[in-house]
């Protein structure tokens, strides 16, 4: 049972709002799912469906490799 | 089974036009002979996110084709590529297949349902 005044709008996966897949070669969508240091963000914060997160994480890696995204983003203080 | 694979590559981005071009053209001939060449996306020149051998920018170009699952494609690229001091990146995947969405159609009755479900729940 959920408590009324704790109740919260149902996340929907954005990859299914906009019937799209995620790509590595696209940067700003990657961006999207990457915090400000360059850590995949989970998906209990993005609402992304576990489909979507896995497929995200992988694009996530390959985006990283290809030095699109950084692994570990400097000069943040 | 053919399969589209596509494959990026990253050249050094403080080497010139044509030396670029040259190796380019290489790599395309070599696809060319292995593979059913399909097209390239050139991304030009770009910044990269973290240095990569001491290297801050690079020259982003995608080559797409379809080849046989079976012909070690991939392989063989990497091969080609490993002793090229000019390329600092290159990945190459199989471009997925995006399955069409099923649409379900619901008998009426069943959406009343779920609505008494979440009535039961609050």
């Amino acid at each position: 049972m959920m408590n009324k005044r704790f109740s919260r709008m149902k996340k929907v996966c954005w990859f299914d709002q906009n019937k799209t897949e995620p790509d590595y070669k696209d940067q700003k969508l990657i961006e999207r799912f990457v915090t400000e240091r360059g850590k995949i963000v989970p998906r209990r914060l993005s609402g992304v469906c576990a489909k979507h997160q896995k497929k995200l994480a992988v694009a996530i890696k390959r985006a990283r490799y290809l030095a699109l995204v950084p692994f570990v983003a400097e000069n943040i203080r | 089974m053919k399969q589209i694979y596509e494959t990026v590559m990253i050249f050094d981005g403080t080497l010139p036009d044509e030396t670029i071009q040259k190796e380019s053209a290489k790599l395309e001939e070599f696809i060319k002979l292995n593979a059913e060449f399909d097209h390239i996306d050139v991304w030009g020149k770009r910044q990269l996110a973290y240095t990569i051998n001491k290297k801050k920018t690079g020259f982003y170009q995608i080559f797409y084709f379809k080849a046989d699952s079976e012909s070690n494609i991939a392989a063989k690229i990497v091969k080609f590529l490993k002793l090229n001091e000019t390329v600092i990146r290159h990945l190459t995947v199989v471009q997925e297949i995006i399955p069409v969405p099923v649409v379900r159609i619901r008998p009426e009755s069943s959406n009343e349902n779920e609505e008494g479900d979440i009535s039961n729940d609050e």
